[in-house]
């Protein structure tokens, strides 16, 4: 479903991602694990149409990505949830999520996104009114990747959602991100080293200071030893 | 990019010998003496605006303010013209400094607003002032001429009056220049390319902001007080619409922060004023194209191709 | 003396409700695209003039045939300005500088233009209702009342066109958090075009109804600018409640220096006003940023 091809993107002068490939299959749970500032997000941006590339090729669904303004990505089902949210403050969580259904294949399939979210997230529906910048991490969270779902995403790459939650909230939100995915959407998740993603996860990939050091299955990685303990610090 | 006097000392060598050609011509060198009391004008307001990145619209409001208090000192008061000159300026000066403090904190749209309202509310102070001999909503007339150890200089003598603009010209250059060459102007090109760096490495910009500010309004003032005595006449005409797009244009054609363009769009521009002017209201019509067709087609002036021209030719001169 | 503070009153607050319209609409833009629009004044002058030529031309002509021909004329209006001069300096590093030299360089254009097209003399509306009521001792004119009426009007309806269609929620949203209004999939340009084009609609408004009180002249506009600035200023950058309190206080506060000092010390008193609020609440009243 997404392909990248020897990707390199530069800020400003200091090169974040080296020659960078990978594979996402459809209906799979994609995870990128890495130390902070190693380039995670700036790929996963880059992926999303949201930084263009120095060289290489972004393919979803066989077209070429970076030829399509941001708002062709969104439609196509291509959808990024940004790390630090970028929800609408002075807004109501119900607001915020309509507008989520904004490209015109989202906002025939509104009603129907929204059942989903509320279904996924009840939280939401019963605080449908509140302001989102009155919500707690966890919630905001919530509201984010829900309005990432209701652009009708086929595909979401959402960077570090357990930045800032307690374990607990964390793990709940993996299940959810799980539940997503098992409803059919692709997921590309970018993550720091938080083994507790690891039981979900289709296939793995760890970057290093803008490369791919690893990539496996999950299988793979929880039973080579040397990748768990220099990578993931565990035994 | 440090600037070099080079080119400076070559400008002003020139126009110290240009009136042996022209000083028959009394309209030329009119317009060459104006050019150059604009221009002193202008390369404050690209120092401001085009260096410091202080959004002002108000270096027209100071010369004004300095132009009226050196007419008002020597007419009314009774001050010789020189002395009236130099106060008239430490007031535009001083009036500068106190709307930079409040508003140099503020962003940027703030300080165009207040700057721009300061050129709008002078318009009526001018006309209450009318008590005090303002002139009110028309001008002040018989303003004395300049005079300096016993010799006046009445405006119909082109020649004297082009070597004290154009003195005043180049000494308001080397300052800049300097100022542009001084560790504040290094600051400000580093707060302008790079401003969370150069903030992070301690660069204090509201006090350097303030100082160049006051420079830009002391010079300003100069040349308003010049400007006075030599027309003999000020009114209210000088904060009209008309020429303060006129000037904004050969800020923006010259190039913001492009230093010399700002200089050549002055004089190109005060003579194309002259003849725009048969086209009467077409003349602002065509000036508030310009503005928009320069600032959209070419952001960076004359002083851009300028210094395209010059690293060209340098870089030229090093291959052969 | 009592009757004649109530008339000084009443008159100021017909006065804030045409400045609240524009300064409305001149914080909707500078909200949503953080866009200062130096040829917002000159706009206000378009409207006026457009509503001047059309009842010159018509005979049966009244306000709200004008109003409805004047509407879409301004909205379209808007969204060409908006696509000619904003739109490619957005480009640029320094677009916010370089946006406010070019506006302003297109409102000395309008208003010579309108000079051109209309001449120096001034003219004048018809008033949208004649006669006065009286209240009490204190005679009100017809004409405030429905200036009143329609500025109610207006800002209530753009606040319901804001926050309940979908349109005016995705304009909010850009002003709230652009970044995330992009990676929504938000055309940002057609939101840009669209607060434009409706701030242009509103600045023509506010001219029409000033214009039922005032004289028009070409460059009244720079007037009226520099007022919504002031308003914006005190209301803070972006706040629509922000501009409509504050086109009240400043209003209301204009109508009694008029009164007392005359009308020359209007232009001095927003200077001294704005200067006053920017030492002491540097961010407005209810300054958002």
């Amino acid at each position: 479903m997404l392909k990248v091809d020897n990707l390199d993107t530069f800020y400003g002068e200091l090169q974040v991602i080296r020659n960078i490939s990978l594979t996402v299959e459809t209906g799979d749970l994609v995870v990128m694990l890495g130390p902070n500032g190693h380039g995670k997000s700036t790929l996963l941006k880059a992926i999303c149409g949201l930084i263009k590339p120095k060289a290489g090729k972004v393919e979803f669904g066989g077209e070429d990505v970076h030829s399509f303004s941001i708002e062709k990505i969104v439609e196509k089902g291509l959808v990024y949830i940004p790390e630090d949210r970028r929800l609408f403050p002075q807004m109501t969580i119900k607001e915020n999520l309509l507008l989520g259904a904004y490209n015109p294949i989202a906002r025939k399939e509104r009603e129907k996104n929204l059942e989903f979210v509320y279904q996924l997230f009840p939280k939401l529906k019963k605080m449908y009114a509140r302001t989102v910048a009155t919500l707690s991490g966890g919630e905001a969270r919530m509201v984010a990747v829900g309005r990432g779902l209701m652009a009708s995403a086929k595909f979401l790459a959402i960077d570090e959602p357990s930045l800032g939650l307690a374990p607990n909230l964390r793990t709940e939100l993996f299940d959810k991100i799980h539940q997503i995915n098992k409803a059919g959407i692709t997921v590309l998740l970018v993550e720091q080293c938080v083994t507790e993603v690891l039981d979900y996860a289709d296939r793995v990939y760890v970057i290093e200071d803008g490369r791919i050091v690893y990539n496996g299955n999950k299988e793979e990685v929880l039973n080579d030893k040397d990748v768990k303990k220099a990578l993931l610090g565990i035994e | 990019m440090k600037l070099s006097y080079k080119n400076t000392i070559i400008a002003f060598a020139v126009m110290l010998f240009l009136p042996l050609l022209i000083h028959d011509n009394s309209f030329l060198m009119h317009i060459l003496i104006m050019s150059c009391l604009f221009s002193v004008l202008l390369v404050g307001w690209d120092l401001i605006m085009g260096y410091a990145g202080i959004f002002s619209f108000g270096q027209i409001a100071i010369f004004t303010i300095g132009a009226y208090s050196s007419a008002m000192l020597s007419k009314i008061v009774g001050l010789p013209p020189l002395i009236s000159i130099l106060v008239g300026s430490l007031i535009a000066c001083g009036v500068g400094i106190i709307v930079a403090l409040p508003s140099l904190r503020l962003a940027g749209i703030y300080v165009a607003m207040v700057t721009f309202l300061l050129h709008e509310a002078l318009i009526s102070m001018i006309r209450i002032g009318r008590v005090i001999g303002t002139g009110g909503a028309t001008s002040i007339t018989g303003i004395p001429p300049l005079s300096f150890l016993g010799y006046s200089f009445p405006s119909i003598e082109r020649l004297p009056w082009y070597y004290v603009s154009l003195t005043l010209a180049f000494l308001s250059y080397f300052v800049f220049i300097r100022i542009i060459n001084s560790s504040y102007g290094i600051s400000f090109v580093a707060l302008r390319d790079a401003e969370d760096l150069a903030k992070s490495v301690g660069v204090d910009d509201y006090r350097s902001k303030i100082i160049v500010f006051a420079m830009a309004a002391l010079f300003a003032g100069l040349a308003g007080g010049f400007y006075a005595h030599y027309m003999r006449l000020v009114s209210v005409r000088i904060l009209g619409l008309d020429n303060f797009i006129l000037l904004l244009v050969m800020l923006i054609v010259g190039g913001l922060g492009k230093f010399p363009g700002v200089i050549v769009a002055t004089f190109i521009f005060t003579i194309l004023n002259e003849y725009m002017r048969p086209l009467e209201v077409f003349r602002p019509i065509l000036l508030g194209v310009m503005v928009i067709v320069a600032i959209i087609y070419m952001p960076n002036g004359i002083g851009g191709i300028i210094n395209f021209i010059t690293t060209k030719f340098r870089r030229f001169k090093r291959i052969s | 003396m009592f009757n004649q503070l109530i008339s000084i009153f009443a008159n100021g607050i017909t006065i804030s409700s045409t400045y609240a319209i524009v300064a409305i609409g001149l914080s909707l833009v500078y909200g949503v695209s953080k866009t200062f629009n130096y040829a917002y004044g000159s706009f206000a002058t378009v409207g006026a003039y457009i509503t001047w030529l059309l009842f010159s031309m018509f005979d049966w002509m009244n306000y709200p045939v004008a109003i409805m021909v004047m509407i879409p004329f301004m909205f379209l209006f808007g969204i060409a300005i908006e696509w000619l001069i904003p739109r490619p300096l957005r480009k640029n590093e320094n677009w916010e500088i370089t946006t406010v030299v070019a506006t302003l360089g297109l409102g000395v254009l309008l208003a010579n233009l309108v000079l051109f097209l209309f001449g120096p003399y001034t003219k004048a509306l018809p008033e949208l209702g004649g006669g006065t009521v009286s209240i009490g001792h204190v005679q009100l004119d017809w004409n405030r009342i429905v200036i009143l009426i329609l500025a109610i009007l207006i800002v209530v309806g753009l606040k319901l066109f804001l926050k309940k269609t979908y349109i005016g929620m995705s304009m909010r949203a850009v002003a709230q958090d652009i970044e995330g209004a992009r990676v929504v999939g938000m055309k940002i340009n057609h939101i840009f075009a669209l607060t434009f084009g409706i701030s242009t609609v509103l600045a023509g408004l506010c001219g029409m109804l000033l214009g039922t009180i005032y004289f028009l002249t070409p460059s009244g506009g720079w007037e009226i600018f520099i007022k919504a600035f002031v308003i914006v200023a005190l209301g803070g950058a972006g706040s629509i409640d922000g501009a409509l309190y504050a086109a009240f206080i400043l209003g209301i506060t204009e109508s009694f220096v008029q009164f007392t000092l005359g009308p020359i010390w209007v232009m001095p008193f927003w200077f001294i006003f704005l200067m006053a609020v920017l030492i002491f609440k540097p961010r407005g009243l209810l300054g958002i940023r």
